[in-house]
């Protein structure tokens, strides 16, 4: 049997590649979004509280930052929970630890959170949204470590677990 | 049956050229296929569950305007009336172009909304989507709009914090080339591939040769000889 070459070239110029690509590709968790903050100055911004406080995060350069988006309503949230309360006891007055909350939450809502779970820190009213979108959050619970010069070392989309929040602090410190 | 069987043998030589293009488009649709059947919402992602702007979103208390200062945590008081969260210049410059307003800015957030992705949505536009952060993100693009951003700022000024993940059309640039020119490299293989058959059919046909019928073994087949004869052929 005659052994035809072009195809056998052809085959192997567009496949070859092609398979180097997918493979590639499928090493991608799509429901990752790297952030292209890491490494670069966390945005600045103020807002507010619901006990009638706000948080100008420029003011808090100077010593590292935990900075957490959650909700009331979210279960990953209340299963994190208790590893910010107990960090946040642990890093007191080394690492401020602050809670962003979105647009749809409510005062009344967070006030039985952490009257429920217990508190870890302030937690500020993203009114707008705008907060949110300028740290490109996309899931929550999301964790930003930002060190004491204002970079965003390390983000975690998803709940937190003790081991990476121990060693994203200690990286902190 | 002749002209089937000559027809088939030429086909299956065409086709073997082809059929590698073939089954890298049909892998590379299977990938896509695959690589957008996430979930609309990964699990554990709550926003789609949140309660409604209108049934849970609650105005800042009155009383907040003015909060006690504490240098320690970053606490500051405020007034409401300028309360800004946010300098967008910080982050992409000033605007640079005129502020925009009326239908003009409404068709222009229409526009770039459809061009960028809800995060939170399968293949979504945020133009097209119900979700909070959709809503926020079609609410932020008008405000950079009205204030002057121009289109690139804005697309820019999201990009800067979601990545090129937020784009619906990948840039032309860098290897996001491949994706604009694989369809067209596959196209102008296609036709390369069809114009050098073409060309040695009509090769054939010029010296003679009945092009229908393959080149030699044929005329090994007794039973293909016996057929074309009672066919007339």
């Amino acid at each position: 049997m005659a052994i035809h070459r072009t195809p056998l070239v052809v085959g192997a110029i567009v496949g070859i590649p092609l398979i180097v690509f997918l493979a590639l590709g499928f090493r991608h968790d799509p429901n990752v979004i790297e952030s292209p903050l890491l490494g670069k100055p966390a945005p600045s911004f103020v807002l507010r509280d619901f006990d009638g406080g706000a948080v100008d995060f420029a003011s808090l350069r100077g010593q590292p930052v935990v900075l957490n988006f959650w909700a009331s309503w979210c279960q990953p949230c209340v299963a994190e929970h208790p590893l910010l309360v107990e960090a946040a006891r642990r890093y007191a007055g080394e690492v401020h630890f602050i809670g962003v909350v979105p647009t749809e939450d409510t005062a009344d809502a967070v006030e039985r959170f952490t009257r429920h779970l217990g508190k870890w820190g302030p937690a500020y009213h993203d009114a707008d949204g705008k907060v949110s979108i300028a740290y490109g959050v996309f899931k929550l619970p999301e964790t930003y470590f930002v060190a004491s010069d204002g970079t965003i070392v390390h983000k975690v989309a998803g709940p937190l677990d003790r081991r990476t929040l121990e060693q994203s602090l200690e990286a902190l410190l | 049956m002749r002209r089937a069987a000559g027809l088939g043998a030429r086909a299956s030589r065409i086709e073997s050229p082809l059929r590698g293009v073939l089954l890298a488009a049909a892998l590379a649709v299977l990938a896509t296929a695959l690589a957008q059947a996430q979930p609309v919402e990964p699990p554990g992602v709550p926003v789609e569950t949140a309660p409604s702007a209108g049934e849970g979103a609650r105005d800042r208390p009155a009383e907040a305007a003015g909060g006690d200062a504490d240098s320690g945590t970053g606490r500051v008081s405020r007034a409401q009336d300028d309360f800004a969260p946010l300098d967008e210049a910080e982050l992409v410059g000033p605007p640079a172009g005129p502020p925009i307003a009326g239908e003009e800015l409404e068709s222009r957030t229409r526009a770039l909304a459809s061009r960028m992705r809800c995060p939170v949505c399968q293949g979504l536009p945020i133009a097209d989507s119900p979700s909070a952060s959709a809503l926020a993100m079609v609410s932020q693009t008008r405000d950079l709009l009205a204030r002057g951003y121009t289109e690139k700022q804005v697309l820019d000024y999201f990009v800067r914090a979601y990545g090129e993940f937020v784009l619906l059309e990948p840039t032309t640039k860098g290897f996001n080339l491949v994706v604009w020119l694989l369809p067209v490299a596959g196209l102008l293989l296609g036709a390369a591939l069809i114009a050098r058959r073409l060309r040695s059919t009509r090769r054939a046909a010029r010296s003679g040769a009945d092009p229908s019928r393959p080149d030699g073994d044929d005329d090994l087949d007794p039973y293909l000889e016996r057929v074309r004869s009672e066919i007339g052929s």
